[in-house]
């Protein structure tokens, strides 16, 4: 195959690339259109020479599996063409996956240089076939050998905007005549896409073959730019020739003209980097069709404003986001079709994308028409994940209920089961646009839909900002946040500032507004100004995120400046107040306030989850757990360490082997296991379609069969042994004051199965014991338990004790361990000191000892070996810690057969 | 520490790695020189508040900004003296240029990878994860040379 070796111009190779990928982006849409009016011999038209321009291509750079794929599909597409294969869902669905992996294949292409190893030969066989069948076989012969020859190459109109609006539109006629007729495959203007605030190499520094990605600009662009250099250059000279001769005035004339020329300069320049929204949107017909497909759903999608134009690094950062709230607008805003006409609605839904300038942002808007979002559900919810106290909620307006959905740690129930979701929740879209200085909010009503406006910034590079001093440094304050500035002078200050307890307050505006010091915020000298009678004056910035405001009392109000945005590293990024720097007219290094960071840090606006903030100090004590329903109302908890991946299984795919359950799964059989035969729970139906929690151990893997994922939970309370006291069952914890019992994994498995843990099937019995004797201390009952099961299931005799105080008890009261394993973090005497006291008596010295911590970083690890530890493990892999005991009792050959 | 290493070509044809060397105390260290943009003198710097010790602070190198690491800190040393001139040895980095903040830069020196050990083994496992190896240098003073992203990362990526 011809690689890329051959290629000596990688511009050649990029143009190819950007070409392609342009081409590639208008088949989804085009796909889309051409199912909606399968009659429609332009949309074919227009297809097909998409298809054959990617054949062309690839064909000529050699890369023969694109080549094979697009030739299996134009193959398809001249029978659609001829009129012989009549368009159905089938045709289109075939030539959907056809498009998706000429796209896979182009990526892997661009990111690899080489083509990827996947042949696509069933996918092609399955072009052929379907070409086949609704043709006459040596129709479509001819018609794929005739249309290479005939058909021209894809012409301009076909290049312009990958949106979906109608080829003939204005936007898309301005844009086929600015785009200059490209007579070879290079874009007209190359420019590459340096200098943005957050940039992701594609490719590793260093790599001397990757080519810079590059950008498309319309020729008229440049040449504005070219003439703006020009006056650029122009206006120096007669500066430095007036500079020569001293002449004040004309110096001042001509630094006017140097100012007007730049600020030119920097509105074109930032032009460049400006792409249509439409790239973006292009994608969601597509991903439409699909979810609402997946959920059985009528949906209608309408789109407007794609010819938008906003910069490349942004829209690239709202694109995930967009995806989301537009996946969440499918699956919890609009109901079913028998919910929608019941409630007097037609039975299709509409989603409306809108897009638009406003101003120095642009707004994005998803309309649905759908359920709405009930507050008190929100509210509820919140409660019960501890987001919030019932006074809080009591207090809450409309907009800051609705806004509950973007906390960290709410997630909704049937988030959770749709597995696709799981994980992702509006806290991320919500982190995501805020990082590139934009704003979301959410407009509904209960039973009329839900509106999400997105308002980013036309630009990233450069902002508009607000200079502040504090404590003798100078700091920038994003425009966008920035509400207005209020100043009181002496006595005004008592009068306005209202002091609550350790909270300050004024009144701005009709509403009760907290204030922040900076300069204590922030631990810098104290420098507030004073006036010549020695009054004092405040100046307070009011700063605005989302529906939340805030003061931030500053030293100095400086002035407004536009400022070039600098990345900070991650590690700065993560004290959550600054958003980036910028370079001063000093040349000095400023810092930008991240406004949404303070307000988190000051416990305002989307507040962090109670518990995650006690994490630091009990981090052992979190216990994760996957709430599951059984049928019947009955719920049971599961440690979700364990579980390795959640499935969802149609009836049809169980088989029942005699008393038992066997699914196929991949290309094995997995063995299902019924909870019911083992714990005091209902049988799940297997008529009904279930899902199956997935365990894995070494290489062997087992189901257990439950009704629904619920929710999981990041448990911190205590798990109760005593309640429920039955074999198989850890316990109870108590979760939105239920009751629910925890299922140990490991007893369950044994009670189906008691070799399961033995290593082989041949064996019977209980594990092979080979009287390794292990003393562990673990607070937590709850890791406990399974560190005990994970050790007992090799075949170790285990003593736990339930602090350090009582493992040294135990260990210095003449039992005989060969190995210790112990937790970090515990009451009464920590792990560091447990190793510590061990290594300080006369049997210690020797024996090793094995740290099992949920700390995992370097400092805790640097400490614990310190103390004595001889081997780390972060909680919790079954594996890592078999081999970690056996390795260091110098019997590997144990932790094989315990792991199996 | 003096006089770099240039006697590795005489022990054959091994092709010798190159290293910029620098002090902190007493102890001095060496960084693979394709690491090192450059090497300059303390100058203003804008302090970032409420980072934790291991930030001096930032400062412009030429439009760029850089992230100045208090390298006494991130190596477990007392920190710099109140009158103390450090220098910055400016390393490339994936998030953008650090300087990574020394009392003061040594030689360039050439040195065979063959005259490269593993750092002692009684040495801490926390500091010896940080060094590619140490080596002996003519003067007798011994050599550690910096595992810069590993260094790095314990400094700024750990989480606690």
């Amino acid at each position: 195959m011809t690689q890329l070796d051959a290629i000596e111009d990688a511009e050649i190779f990029q143009a190819f690339i950007t070409e392609v990928r342009e081409t590639t982006e208008l088949l989804g849409p085009l796909l889309i259109k051409l199912e909606e009016a399968p009659e429609d011999q332009e949309i074919v038209n227009q297809i097909f020479r998409a298809i054959h321009t990617v054949k062309g291509n690839a064909g000529f750079f050699g890369f023969e599996t694109l080549e094979a794929v697009a030739h299996a599909g134009e193959n398809l597409l001249s029978g659609v063409r001829a009129q012989e294969i009549v368009v159905d869902q089938g045709v289109i669905d075939i030539l959907l996956e056809c498009s998706d992996a000429i796209v896979a294949v182009v990526e892997y292409i661009d990111e690899q240089m080489a083509e990827p190893d996947e042949r696509y030969t069933s996918l092609r066989a399955r072009l052929i076939t379907k070409a086949d069948q609704g043709a006459a076989p040596e129709a479509s012969d001819q018609s794929a050998g005739t249309s290479g020859a005939e058909e021209p190459i894809v012409d301009g109109s076909a290049q312009g905007q990958p949106s979906n609006s109608e080829p003939e539109s204005e936007s898309d006629r301005d844009q086929a005549v600015v785009n200059e007729p490209e007579p070879d495959p290079r874009p007209a203007v190359v420019v590459p896409t340096k200098g943005s605030p957050a940039p992701k190499p594609r490719r590793a520094a260093g790599d001397k073959s990757a080519v810079e990605p590059t950008i498309r600009v319309q020729v008229r662009l440049i040449e504005d730019l070219m003439n703006q250099v020009g006056e650029l250059v122009l206006a120096r000279n007669q500066l430095l020739q007036h500079v020569d001769n001293g002449d004040f005035d004309a110096i001042e004339r001509a630094s006017q003209g140097l100012d007007h020329v730049t600020s030119g300069l920097q509105e074109n320049m930032l032009k460049t980097r400006l792409q249509p929204v439409g790239i973006v949107f292009g994608k969601f017909p597509r991903i439409v069709r699909d979810l609402a497909r997946m959920s059985d759903k009528l949906v209608k999608l309408n789109i407007t404003g794609e010819s938008t134009e906003v910069d490349k690094t942004l829209l690239e950062a709202i694109a995930d986001p967009l995806t989301h709230i537009i996946r969440n607008a499918i699956d919890h805003g609009l109901e079913g079709k028998e919910e929608r006409e019941a409630a007097g609605k037609p039975a299709q839904g509409t989603i409306s994308i809108a897009a638009a300038h406003e101003g120095e942002h642009v707004v994005i808007s998803v309309v649905d028409d759908g359920r709405g979002i009930d507050t008190d559900k929100v509210v509820a919810k919140a409660l019960s994940r501890g987001l919030l106290t019932e006074s809080e909620a009591g207090r809450l307006s409309h907009r800051q209920a609705v806004n509950l959905i973007f906390a960290p740690g709410f997630s909704t129930a049937d988030k959770v089961t749709n597995i696709s979701g799981r994980g992702v929740g509006m806290d991320v879209v919500k982190t995501a646009v805020e990082r590139v200085n934009g704003l979301i909010d959410i407009d509904t009503a209960v039973g009329r839909g839900s509106t999400f406006r997105l308002v980013i910034p036309l630009t990233l590079a450069i902002i508009p900002a607000l200079n502040v001093r504090v404590g003798g440094e100078l700091l920038a304050i994003p425009q966008v946040n920035t509400v207005e500035v209020v100043c009181y002078e002496g006595p005004q200050i008592e009068q306005q500032v209202h002091t609550l307890r350790d909270v300050e307050l004024i009144f701005f505006r009709e509403e009760w507004v907290p204030i922040v010091y900076l300069d204590v915020f922030l631990r810098l000298p104290k420098l507030r100004p004073r006036d010549s009678h020695g009054e004092r004056t405040l100046f307070i910035v009011v700063v605005r995120s989302g529906t939340q405001q805030l003061g931030l009392v500053v030293d100095h109000v400086v002035d407004t400046e536009e400022i070039v945005v600098k990345p900070l590293i991650s590690h700065l990024r993560k004290i959550g107040c600054y958003a980036g720097t910028t370079l001063g007219g000093n040349g000095r290094v400023h810092l930008i306030l991240d406004v949404a960071g303070i307000m988190r840090v000051n416990n305002l606006g989307q507040a962090e989850p109670r518990r995650v903030q006690r994490l630091p100090e009990k981090a052992n004590d979190v216990q994760p757990l996957l709430l599951c329903s059984m049928g019947a109302g009955v719920k049971i908890a599961v440690p979700l360490v364990l579980v390795a991946r959640i499935e969802e299984v149609a009836a049809s795919s169980l088989q029942a082997v005699g008393e038992r359950l066997l699914m196929v799964y991949w290309d094995r059989l997995l063995p299902i296991l019924q909870l019911d035969r083992h714990l005091p729970v209902p049988a799940v139906d297997v008529t009904e379609d279930a899902q199956v929690l997935l365990f894995e151990f070494g290489d062997r893997q087992v189901g257990f069969l439950i009704e629904k994922v619920l929710d999981a939970i990041d448990y911190d309370g205590d798990i109760d042994s005593g309640l429920i006291a039955s074999d198989g069952v850890l316990g109870s914890v108590l979760i939105d004051a239920e009751a629910i019992m925890v299922a140990d994994i490991f007893r369950v498995i044994e009670m189906e199965d008691p070799d399961w843990f033995a290593g082989t099937r041949k064996s019977r019995g209980v594990p092979q014991k080979h009287g390794v004797s292990v003393l562990l201390a673990e607070d937590s009952d709850f890791f406990r338990n399974i560190v005990r099961g994970y050790l007992e299931s090799a075949g170790c005799e285990v003593t736990a004790a339930p602090d350090g105080a009582v493992a040294l008890e135990l260990f210095t009261a003449g039992a005989k361990f060969d190995i210790v394993v112990t937790d970090l973090e515990m009451p009464n005497m920590n792990g560091w000191d447990l190793c510590e006291a061990i290594r300080g008596t006369p049997a210690g010295a020797e024996i090793p000892i094995v740290a099992v911590s949920s700390l995992n970083s370097e400092a805790a690890r640097a400490r614990a070996f310190a103390a004595g530890v001889d081997s780390y493990v972060v909680k919790l892999k079954r594996e890592q810690m078999i081999t970690a005991v056996f390795d260091l009792l110098g019997r590997p050959e144990l932790a094989e057969r315990g792991a199996a | 520490m003096s006089g770099s290493l240039t006697h590795g070509r005489a022990e054959g044809r091994e092709v010798p790695d190159r290293y910029v060397s620098f002090r902190i105390g007493s102890d001095h260290f060496g960084v693979a020189l394709e690491r090192v943009q450059e090497v300059m003198l303390d100058q203003p710097m804008t302090k970032v508040p409420l980072a934790d010790a291991v930030i001096r602070g930032l400062i412009n190198l030429r439009g760029q900004v850089v992230t100045v690491l208090n390298m006494r800190s991130v190596l477990d040393y007392d920190d710099f003296a109140p009158d103390a001139e450090p220098v910055h040895i400016v390393v490339t980095h994936k998030e953008g240029p650090i300087s990574l903040c020394v009392d003061e830069e040594g030689d360039y020196l050439e040195i065979p990878p063959s005259r490269f050990h593993p750092p002692p083994r009684t040495m801490s496992e926390a500091f010896a994860s940080r060094l590619q190896g140490v080596c002996e240098l003519p003067d007798r003073s011994i050599l550690m040379i910096l595992d810069v992203d590993r260094a790095l990362d314990g400094a700024i990526n750990d989480s606690l």
